[in-house]
């Protein structure tokens, strides 16, 4: 149990080209923690993270102009990436194996989220729809129109209520799964949503965007309850503590930050990358962050617990 | 400044317009802007070279601002860089999926190139090898007792084979121009008119 926040690993040259994302979920089957990370070159990399060091596991290939978005189902036994050509592809992380691949269609795919149930993948597209696909199926089941512009992030509610998505010109849309209405749209910021995350109790959504800042949202009544400002670029990505009190930040700032959920204060900034931080995690129990970027490597963080 | 600059005719003028840029770039150095249009003329005045350097100090400088990203893949794609080129469209598009011309035009194009030339290469390959088969015949390459064996007939015969299909491979040459327009061409080899496949069995006896 570290008692201040520092880094504890990292992987240089992890790919051959940029990390566009990176995914940490634990298999149920044997509680082993299995990172996945997905690169510009066009792979799909598993890893096992024990004795606090990574140990590649597979490299899974077949998606093509880069891989933009990967999510580990709940169980911990399926990943779902895509890329820059459409496809979703699911795999089988005890064997590395692909399982399906998906053509969601011309630019029709960007961030892909499991359901909380596991049972469905959202990606947004670049007409305002979110596609639901079912992971059993591998077709289309489902979508939610936005009316809106490209959706570049798309994120569920833990406890299944909610889906929200993020696009290109700030728009947040929030639909209640269950009936598939749009129940709020907000003009949350000028400029493209490149990530959102709810927080562990469903009651928060944190918005990530090119202007810089990030903006949290009281869910139920759709209140803005704090904006956020520390980095000195486009903020890439964000990512909830499992605790629900702190949730972490990338940017192209080269940054990765750390704030207090409650405070809204940023209480530690990592300045370990070389260049643009296009994904943080937490794992499982939050004692541990993972970030990847530009710099072709993965970062590994303490928390304290 | 940097207004002026925009008012020069193009043209004739294009040099003057690297002139100024440059004494813009000695004031600011960290300006990436003026990199990224000074990268933009050098690639209308076929600098190739120049261009993909000022275009990648453009990207460097500011590496999440897409068009220098599809400025530096230009420049690459009139260098003949076809990867490095899909690369560089591949980044621009990731930091700005909306933008059509970007798939359309760009991505698009670097891709068919870049199809193209792996497939001229793996052409060229297969000729190579079908050339080392024919010089170097795995069967010729064992002594056989008696010349009138079933056996010395089926290796005449595989032989055989491979020059066939080295004549077809050296029939089908691609050319991946510049523009981009891949002509296929059966080439007619005047200077060796018919090393058609009667003869092989000469060759393939080794005589």
């Amino acid at each position: 149990m570290s008692t201040q926040y520092s880094i504890l690993f990292k992987q240089e040259h992890a790919h051959d080209d940029a990390i566009w994302t990176a995914a940490w979920g634990k298999c149920q089957t044997d509680g082993s923690e299995t990172i996945v990370t997905g690169s510009l070159d066009d792979m799909v990399k598993v890893w096992k993270w024990s004795n606090e060091r990574l140990e590649l596991q597979w490299t899974m290939e077949g998606h093509q102009l880069g891989v933009v978005s990967v999510d580990i189902s709940h169980n911990g036994a399926i990943a779902a990436s895509s890329s820059l050509d459409a496809h979703i592809r699911l795999w089988d992380l005890e064997t590395g194996k692909q399982i399906k691949s998906m053509d969601a269609g011309p630019v029709d795919a960007w961030t892909v989220a499991f359901s909380p149930d596991s049972k469905y993948i959202a990606t947004g597209s670049h007409l305002g729809k979110v596609n639901i696909f079912g992971v059993e199926s591998g077709k289309k089941e489902h979508s939610l129109d936005t009316r809106g512009k490209f959706i570049l992030s798309i994120a569920y509610s833990p406890d299944g209520k909610y889906l929200a998505s993020g696009a290109i010109d700030g728009i947040i849309n929030i639909f209640d799964i269950a009936t598939g209405k749009l129940l709020h749209t907000l003009e949350g910021h000028a400029m493209p949503i490149r990530s959102l995350t709810f927080s562990p109790d469903s009651q928060l959504l944190v918005t990530a965007s090119d202007d810089g800042y990030i903006k949290i949202y009281d869910v139920q009544h759709a209140n803005l309850a704090g904006t956020l400002s520390g980095h000195a670029s486009w903020v890439l990505n964000v990512a909830f503590s499992p605790d629900d009190t702190h949730f972490v930040s990338s940017s192209s700032d080269k940054s990765v930050k750390v704030w207090d959920a409650s405070s809204r204060m940023c209480v530690n900034t990592f300045f370990d990358h070389q260049d643009q931080v296009w994904s943080v995690k937490y794992n499982g129990t939050g004692s541990k962050i993972i970030s990847t970027g530009d710099d072709r490597a993965i970062h590994i963080y303490d928390c304290p617990v | 400044m940097l207004v002026c600059v925009f008012m020069i005719p193009a043209g004739t003028r294009h040099w003057e317009a690297i002139k100024r840029w440059d004494e813009a770039i000695q004031l600011t150095p960290e300006e990436a802007s003026l990199y990224e249009m000074k990268a933009q003329v050098l690639t209308t005045l076929q600098e190739v070279f120049p261009a993909v350097q000022a275009a990648e100090m453009a990207a460097k400088l500011r590496p999440h601002w897409w068009e220098a990203w599809q400025t530096l893949g230009r420049a690459q794609l009139s260098l003949g860089e076809v990867e490095l080129a899909s690369r560089s469209f591949q980044v621009a598009v990731h930091l700005r999926p909306c933008e059509r011309p970007l798939w359309e035009e760009d991505l698009a194009w670097a891709r068919k190139l870049r199809d193209q030339r792996r497939r001229a290469l793996t052409l060229a390959a297969q000729e190579k090898e079908a050339r080392r088969l024919l010089d170097n015949a795995p069967e010729l390459q064992r002594d056989y007792d008696d010349f009138e064996s079933d056996e010395v007939i089926a290796a005449c015969a595989a032989v055989a084979e491979r020059q066939k299909k080295h004549e077809e491979l050296r029939k089908t040459a691609v050319v991946v121009a510049t523009q981009g327009v891949t002509i296929e061409t059966m080439r007619t080899d005047t200077e060796r008119p018919s090393c058609a496949s009667h003869s092989d069995f000469v060759k393939a006896r080794g005589l």
